[in-house]
């Protein structure tokens, strides 16, 4: 019970706050721009709309996950509201895992909103609705879960710009390590590719979730793929919990 | 069994990059008996936040270990009949009083009926019952206190910590709580609540601790910890001029007081009372009054902030 | 007094923030006028290899292929109006699929546009080679190399390969076996194509090209490449029968007319841009009169 009632109460925090408001309404106008700028293409129209829309719900989503799932732990801390908490019989790691749940529910949210939005408009510009897209969109969701864990994570140990800039960096990071390790392959130092290959396999590679281009074509994506990125991400993002747990758990809060 | 036993707790803080250490807390020792009312006092900055911190699982310890109700502060179950109001207190801004209360009734599963009765019952207790759907964060930091007192005795607690309860409160407000706490000590619940004011604890409770530097000065009844003041003897001047001013600085009395045109000083003894007689004659000053007085709680505090109190240990005492 | 006084202020602060405003507007217009503006043209030639952009977009590669795709047709068409220097076209389309592989519309558009409307037929070449290695299975990319290979390289046996290819896979058009044929037949000769069988090859690709394209400037394009066809394909066909005119009579026939009269020729072609067929009986030319001459 007290999960639950923690779990809500971030979730109602968090979709009262202005930035969630904000982004979700960006995510509505730029798939409207879109629409406008199918008129251009010589014929891509379709194309041009999902391509931006399914690109909006990914942006979108992990810049709340990012800057919404920052403030809520790191407020907490700052404005000590967490004392009255942490001091009643409730285990910080069930505090942090509701803050997590709480902010995942938040993102449903939004991806489905979204998703809704969108469908909309392929609907009304009289283009094919495929159920390829949900494949897509299903693996937009898994990507901002695990962004999430890991903005929580640097959250309850640096500041929020901090956590911010770090969270940005390895959703960066993760999504260049493939191409490093294509070009490292090619050298010779031994050195460089080992270091490489590391990067690759222990940090996020998020990439493996980006199958948008492919539904857009209605490339089929096998089940096999779906599952193994699924299970992929379950794994990372139970290390990445996990670590936040133990960081958590040190924590003093003076 | 002590409601709260504390053994050898000591809190080294290490900040800044050149690990800076400090000492907030040296070898504490406490026993807190069941049912009593025990006041926690001390200037700022002496530890006792630190300590109730500890107690509730917001900071660990350096060395030393502590139990409430028997239990070891690491258990977390320790804090299933503990109450606690932090300093300052900070809630979620965006909910109502009666919100609050009920999400925090159910962090101790306490069902949704109960919760309903226990959380009218609360805010009557602290007279908040008008505001009861008003979000908190227009609530002014004497309704924001009130809460706290509030939330802290949400489950019913057998022990109940309080940081700095009456700080932001007017008179009525402090009566209030005052009062509250008195209702707890008569349902046989043990309280222990900080100040740095001195009338705040004095009133009300069984036992007073003292914290200075993150040491125990001493455990025991206010007054014998502090011992009788002394009596003193002061002495109102008007129109002293500089020489007079100066050999009466060089008397070396406790405390000269200039208040524009006058001078007031406090004498501890006969003879010194005389010097300074003998002075405003000679320098043609005027005597305005001579008024004996006890040494006040606080003054007496202070002094012997610095001297050190020869109080007794608690373990003496069980 | 005060509130009327306010009252004004705001008026006259109003106006003038909107005569600012407009002279903006008519500023912008008058910069514009002056600066020439071939930046497009600039960032399209220079842009980086498509594996770096790739890289840079950090999953929104189709996006980014979308955008770029749109930027460079209207890029496109704006060069197409004012300075028909298209050498910059190339890079842009292949930053796009190596962005997006399975752009199909950046391979065919591209193609198309790289030989048919600006020359450019190697580079088209290896924009389409890309384009079957990702979509092997698109006919039309086949069939516009095909195109490229019989009508600008003289190769028929590479042209029949890929047409071949084309005919093997669903969608194809209903001549293309026959159009396979007919070049088999030549390799068999070891003959060489024509002219006149080649103008027929491109007529016929363009009218295809002519189905792709929905855009009313493109399909303008077409048809006014097509009619330039057609008046090729009639002057060599009048300038043939002037020829065989030549080897009876010993001269040039004075008119077209006189074709007819002689029976070489059923029927002066219908000028496709409403001017008229004339014949230079000096040279045995046939030039074109316009209406207005």
């Amino acid at each position: 019970m007290k999960v639950r009632a923690l779990v809500l109460n971030t979730f109602k925090e968090a979709i009262r706050d202005k930035v969630f408001y904000t982004l979700l309404l960006f995510a509505v106008l730029v798939i409207i721009v879109s629409v406008l700028l199918g008129g251009l293409s010589l014929g891509v129209n379709e194309k041009i709309i999902k391509d931006i829309g399914l690109a909006a719900i990914s942006l979108f989503g992990v810049l709340t996950a990012v800057l919404v799932g920052i403030s809520l732990v790191y407020k907490e801390i700052d404005r000590r509201t967490i004392y009255t908490i942490i001091s009643k019989p409730v285990h910080r790691y069930e505090f942090l895992l509701s803050k997590y749940l709480g902010l995942c529910l938040t993102l449903l949210l939004n991806v489905t909103a979204m998703t809704m939005f969108l469908f909309i408009v392929i609907w009304f510009q009289g283009y094919s609705l495929s159920l390829v897209l949900l494949k897509a969109i299903l693996l937009i969701f898994c990507e901002l879960m695990l962004v999430t864990a890991i903005a929580l994570l640097f959250s309850t140990f640096t500041s929020s710009t901090l956590s911010a800039v770090f969270t940005l960096a390895i959703y960066i990071i993760g999504h260049l390590t493939t191409d490093l390790k294509e070009i490292e392959q090619a050298s010779r130092g031994w050195l460089s590719r080992y270091i490489t290959n590391f990067c690759y396999y222990v940090l996020p590679n998020f990439n493996n979730f980006n199958i948008r281009a492919e539904v857009v074509h209605g490339v089929d994506i096998s089940g096999v793929y779906l599952l193994g990125v699924i299970t992929y991400c379950i794994f990372y993002t139970a290390i990445v919990l996990f670590i936040s747990i133990l960081s958590f758990q040190r924590r003093e809060f003076d | 069994m002590p409601a709260v036993k504390i053994v050898g707790l000591t809190k080294v803080f290490k900040s800044g990059v050149r690990r800076k250490r400090t000492v907030a807390l040296d070898n504490l020792n406490l026993e807190v008996k069941e049912g009593e009312i025990l006041g926690y006092l001390g200037p700022n900055g002496a530890g006792k936040t630190t300590t109730f911190k500890i107690l509730m699982g917001l900071l660990r310890p350096t060395k030393g270990d502590a139990w409430l109700l028997g239990k070891n502060i690491k258990d977390i179950s320790s804090r299933e009949e503990v109450g606690f109001l932090p300093e300052q207190p900070y809630f979620y801004d965006y909910l109502t009083a009666w919100e609050l209360l009920d999400l925090y009734g159910q962090f101790y599963n306490l069902s949704k009926r109960k919760r309903r009765t226990r959380v009218r019952e609360l805010l009557e207790l602290v007279g908040l019952q008008d505001a009861a759907t008003i979000q908190l964060r227009k609530f002014s930091r004497g309704m924001l206190q009130r809460v706290g007192v509030a939330q802290a005795l949400i489950n019913d607690p057998k022990l109940i910590l309080l940081d700095e309860p009456l700080s932001a409160l007017d008179p009525i407000g402090r009566k209030q709580i005052r009062d509250i706490i008195l209702r707890l000590k008569s349902e046989g619940k043990t309280v222990i609540y900080s100040s740095h004011i001195l009338s705040d604890v004095e009133a009300i409770c069984d036992r007073v601790a003292i914290l200075s530097q993150g040491r125990l000065l001493g455990v025991g009844q206010l007054s014998e910890l502090l011992g009788t003041g002394e009596q003193l003897m002061e002495i109102n001047i008007e129109g002293l001029d500089e020489e007079g001013k100066a050999e009466i600085k060089q008397l070396a009395l406790e405390n000269i007081v200039e208040r524009g045109a006058r001078i007031i000083v406090n004498v501890s003894t006969e003879e010194m009372a005389q010097k300074v007689l003998e002075i405003i004659v000679q320098h043609g000053a005027k005597l305005i009054s001579l008024i004996p007085r006890m040494e006040s709680l606080e003054d007496i505090f202070l002094k012997r902030l610095k001297t050190g109190i020869e109080g007794r240990e608690s373990r003496d005492e069980s | 007094m005060d509130n009327r006084g306010s009252v004004l202020i705001y008026t006259v602060a109003i106006i003038a923030v909107l005569s600012i405003m407009a002279g903006v507007y008519v500023l912008q217009r008058q910069i514009d006028n002056v600066k020439h503006t071939t930046l497009s043209e600039r960032v399209l030639f220079y842009l980086p290899p498509g594996g770096y952009v790739k890289s840079a977009m950090l999953g929104f590669d189709a996006v980014a292929a979308d955008l770029l795709w749109a930027y460079t047709v209207v890029s496109f068409g704006e060069d197409f109006v004012k300075n028909r220097n298209y050498k910059w076209l190339y890079r842009p389309l292949d930053v796009i699929t190596t962005l997006d592989p399975l752009f199909e519309e950046a391979y065919r558009y591209g193609g198309i546009l790289l030989s048919i409307q600006t020359q450019q037929v190697d580079k088209s070449i290896l924009l389409l080679e890309k384009g079957i290695k990702n979509l092997p299975d698109d006919w039309r990319l086949y069939f516009i190399l095909g195109f490229n290979y019989a009508y600008y390289k003289n190769d028929d046996v590479k042209a029949v390969r890929y047409f071949e290819k084309a005919a093997s896979l669903p969608g194809h058009p209903s001549y293309l076996p026959r159009l396979i044929g007919n070049l088999y037949a030549k390799i068999a000769k070891a003959d060489k194509a024509n002219p006149e069988e080649k103008i027929d090859l491109a007529i016929k690709f363009l009218e295809e090209a002519y189905k792709q394209f929905k855009d009313e400037k493109m399909r303008a394009e077409i048809i006014s490449k097509i009619k330039d066809l057609l008046v090729e394909r009639d002057t060599r066909f009048l300038e043939k029968a002037a020829r065989a005119y030549k080897d009876i009579y010993g001269r040039y026939p004075d008119e077209l007319e006189d074709l007819i009269r002689a029976g070489l020729i059923k029927a002066i072609p219908i000028e496709p841009h409403g001017g008229r067929y004339t014949i230079n009986p000096q040279a045995g030319k046939v030039e074109v009169k316009h209406a207005s001459n």
